[in-house]
């Protein structure tokens, strides 16, 4: 073959690759705004880091690790992505004490069992006229290995989100609260979108899933990690964003009253509780409005479906006093 | 912008914000795919790529805004694109680029041109118009005058000209702006990084902020304590020691001289009166600051102590320190208001004859002469001789270098003029250092001498 004959098929592939990058850049966003209008059109507001981010996760096609307090819309990310690429969500549940086969594959050992018994007969006859051991070993063996193929191979997440063929959206939620060897484990496939599997090899994706994972800082996790991925810290929204959320969510709720309520919410941030509510408390309580038909915020009603957004005894104890004078400081801001 | 980018990458590493090389090579991959156009989305991107930790997030607002610090002080070129009728490929692109393009780009093309001069990390103040020519050279500034005359030659308005000659002199701000960024930025803080997660006391004193408040207090309350403890103390050699005959006779007064209560000569050690002197100037502004605050306090807690600060002349400042409140009394020195302070060139030699001449009458055979300063002159006569003078009235002399020992002498430094003349010269860029002062402070001449020589070999020249 000659030198320009290679160079041809070198440009040739170069153009093919060229296509291949027009239509990825066509299927994926353009911009930043993209990002934020689509994942809104699916009632998901973005703040500008978050989008941005997105939109890196995207192109970069690199996991993303979302951390923050809970309740503030780290899962909802993963949930609103599958939606905006029209991808199956496949969601991994962390625990402690997940483990491989919980999370990547499993034998399925009963169906490898009843299919031994069923093939029985044909074994027999298989192995039929054979010597000695060694013989029917070698036929055995000349017969492909039946009862570990895939078709007995039960995928689990990890796995099913690496083989399906048009993408994914794998959500790892809460990989803070499993072991640390799990988050070991996990490197290889967020770093290369494949995983070994001793009895058939390594599997690649076909199609690299659009991976989130999340955590809620309950433990630190390791920096081997989060240098495979890029990092989104989504900490409570500011009023604006709060109210636009709500806003988003409740879309029946008049605006001067969510802009009440969420300005309420902030001013109990700002207290000391075990559990500061959250964005979805906020949103919540104002479906609460909305279901109760409440046209303000007032004292008795407020007090009344205070354990909408305080979950914990004391923090009940703590606001209930309070809320006259939380009420009012709101309306001398409105003022 | 591939240049710039790992110049920041530095600078995030020097702050102690780990950046490993996989994600430098996610933020290039990013700033690709997203270009330089929006601040706002640039700084998300690099903090997605580079930042994993909550707590580093701040330093890596601060890195950010400070390393591109010239994108919120540029304003016009949105008014000026406008109306801007000439057709912008008849000017040439560097003229565009300040004219036409966004505050960002023009950011990343002033830190390039500082990469391609080899700006240094730390610029000496007297070089600084040096490198700012040499970077708008680079940067192709003539150009703007040759687009001038293009434009009058086309028959351009004057106004157009005019709003060119405005461009160009945003350009100039922008770059002397940069230039100065780096002096005080990576001069003073970016030399030696201490990690993110060293403990308190490690923490370099420019990175000190509000919060740390709070650890000066504890410092400069435990160093009276100990100051107290030591001084405050009578010896129970007192009471052995010999008759008081004076004292005696006057407390005896109502018995007529019948000394029916005699008083002893008491040996109390000589508490020292401290004397600050505090270099002023922008070089070591962020350390100065923290020492200030740390004399500011001593103030409030010790009454013999008088403080001077100087740049280009000396000024006494002990009376802003104990009647302001701390923030108007730093804000006061730095900025000399009201102060009859000259912030001009930094002159150590001028400094050194003021307090010879002027403050020399304060001085005691007690006094404690604390020298707080780089010692880098501008290439200036460092009068030694009235050094030498303050020298021989003080009873001890420690000067403190907010620099890391390896830059002593370095450039127009003269340390090695007042050295050999002082009993103790000591970096002084932690909270440990100051700690090291308090007990340098609490110790006699003598066992200063002798904690000299043992710390010479290995405390100061561990940097070396």
């Amino acid at each position: 073959m000659s030198r320009r004959m290679h160079h041809v098929g070198r440009l040739k592939a170069v153009v093919r690759e060229n296509a291949v990058n027009l239509s990825d850049a066509h299927c994926g966003f353009c911009s930043v705004e993209d990002v934020r209008q689509a994942f809104l059109k699916e009632g998901f507001v973005c703040s500008w880091e978050a989008a941005t981010t997105l939109f890196l996760t995207q192109r970069l096609e690199k996991p993303l690790l979302v951390e923050g307090p809970a309740g503030v819309g780290k899962t909802e990310i993963a949930k609103t992505a599958a939606r905006v690429f029209g991808l199956p969500l496949i969601r991994l549940q962390c625990y402690e004490g997940l483990d491989e086969s919980k999370a990547l594959y499993e034998w399925q050992y009963g169906k490898q069992l009843l299919y031994s018994q069923m093939l029985k007969d044909r074994l027999d006859t298989l192995l039929d006229g054979c010597r000695d051991v060694e013989q029917s070993m070698a036929r055995l063996h000349a017969v492909k290995d039946l009862f570990f193929s895939e078709s007995f191979l039960e995928p689990r997440p990890l796995l099913r989100a690496l083989k399906a063929e048009r993408g994914a959206v794998l959500l790892i939620d809460e990989v803070d609260k499993a072991d640390e060897e799990f988050e070991a484990f996990l490197l290889e496939i967020l770093s290369d979108f494949q995983v070994s599997i001793p009895e058939l090899g390594t599997v690649r994706a076909t199609q690299r899933p659009f991976v989130v994972l999340t955590s809620n800082s309950t433990r630190e996790l390791g920096e081997a990690l989060k240098r495979r991925c890029l990092y989104l810290y989504v900490d409570f929204p500011s009023p604006e964003l709060e109210r636009e959320i709500v806003q988003t969510r409740v879309p029946e709720l008049p605006a001067q009253l969510v802009s009440r309520l969420v300005a309420f919410m902030h001013r109990v941030r700002r207290l000391a509780l075990r559990k500061a509510p959250s964005v979805s408390e906020t949103l919540d309580w104002a479906k609460v409005l909305l279901v109760l038909n409440a046209g303000t915020l007032d004292r008795e009603f407020v007090t009344r479906t205070l354990n909408v957004f305080l979950k914990h005894e004391e923090d009940l104890r703590t606001v209930a006093p309070l809320v006259p004078e939380l009420l009012a400081a709101g309306r001398g801001e409105g003022a | 912008m591939d240049a710039v980018l790992s110049d920041f990458v530095q600078v995030l590493r020097n702050a102690g914000v780990g950046v490993s090389v996989a994600e430098h090579l996610d933020a290039l991959k990013a700033v690709a795919a997203l270009g330089v156009d929006d601040p706002l989305l640039l700084k998300a991107a690099l903090a997605a790529c580079l930042v994993k930790n909550p707590s580093d997030r701040p330093i890596f607002d601060g890195c950010f805004h400070r390393f591109f610090r010239t994108i919120p002080d540029l304003a016009g070129p949105k008014a000026l694109k406008a109306h801007s009728k000439t057709g912008p490929d008849e000017l040439a692109p560097s003229t565009k680029r300040p004219l036409f393009a966004n505050r960002a780009a023009l950011a990343v093309s002033v830190a390039e041109a500082a990469r391609r001069i080899r700006l240094p990390g730390a610029v000496p103040m007297l070089q600084r118009g040096l490198y700012v020519q040499a970077m708008l050279r680079r940067l192709e500034a003539d150009h703007f005058h040759q687009d001038v005359d293009l434009l009058r030659s086309v028959g351009g308005s004057a106004a157009k000209g005019h709003e060119l000659e405005q461009a160009r002199k945003n350009l100039v701000d922008v770059v002397r702006s940069f230039v100065e960024a780096r002096v005080v930025f990576d001069g003073a803080e970016a030399l030696q990084g201490a990690p993110a997660d060293a403990p308190w006391d490690a923490v370099r004193l420019s990175a000190w902020e509000r919060q740390d408040v709070e650890a000066m207090h504890r410092l400069v309350a435990k160093m009276v304590r100990t100051l107290h403890a030591r001084y405050g103390r009578r010896r129970k050699r007192a009471r052995v020691g010999f008759l008081d005959f004076k004292a005696s006779l006057r407390a005896n007064l109502g018995t007529q001289g019948l000394i029916f209560d005699p008083r002893w000569k008491k040996k109390r050690p000589d508490r020292p009166h401290i004397i600050a002197v505090c270099d002023v100037s922008r070089s070591v502004r962020n350390v100065t600051r923290f020492f200030l605050f740390f004399l500011y306090n001593l103030h409030r807690s010790v009454s013999k102590i008088r403080t001077f600060v100087f740049c280009s002349n000396l000024v006494e400042v002990s009376n802003v320190f104990k009647k302001e409140p701390l923030e108007q009394a730093l804000g006061r020195i730095e900025t000399g208001r009201g102060l009859r302070l000259n912030m001009g060139l930094t002159d150590y030699g001028k400094a050194f004859e003021d307090f010879a001449s002027h403050a020399l009458k304060t001085v005691s055979r007690r006094t404690v002469l604390l020298v707080l300063g780089d010692a880098r002159n501008n290439h200036d006569d460092p009068a030694a001789a009235a050094f030498e003078r303050i020298r021989q009235r003080v009873r001890r002399l420690l000067w403190l270098n907010p620099e890391p020992p390896a830059l002593w002498d370095t450039g127009d430094s003269v340390m090695r003029v007042y050295r050999p003349l002082c009993d103790a010269v000591l970096p002084c860029r932690t909270l440990r250092d100051l700690e090291r002062l308090a007990e340098l402070l609490n110790t006699h001449r003598k066992e200063v001498r002798s904690w000299w020589t043992m710390e010479r070999s290995k405390a100061l020249y561990r940097t070396r």
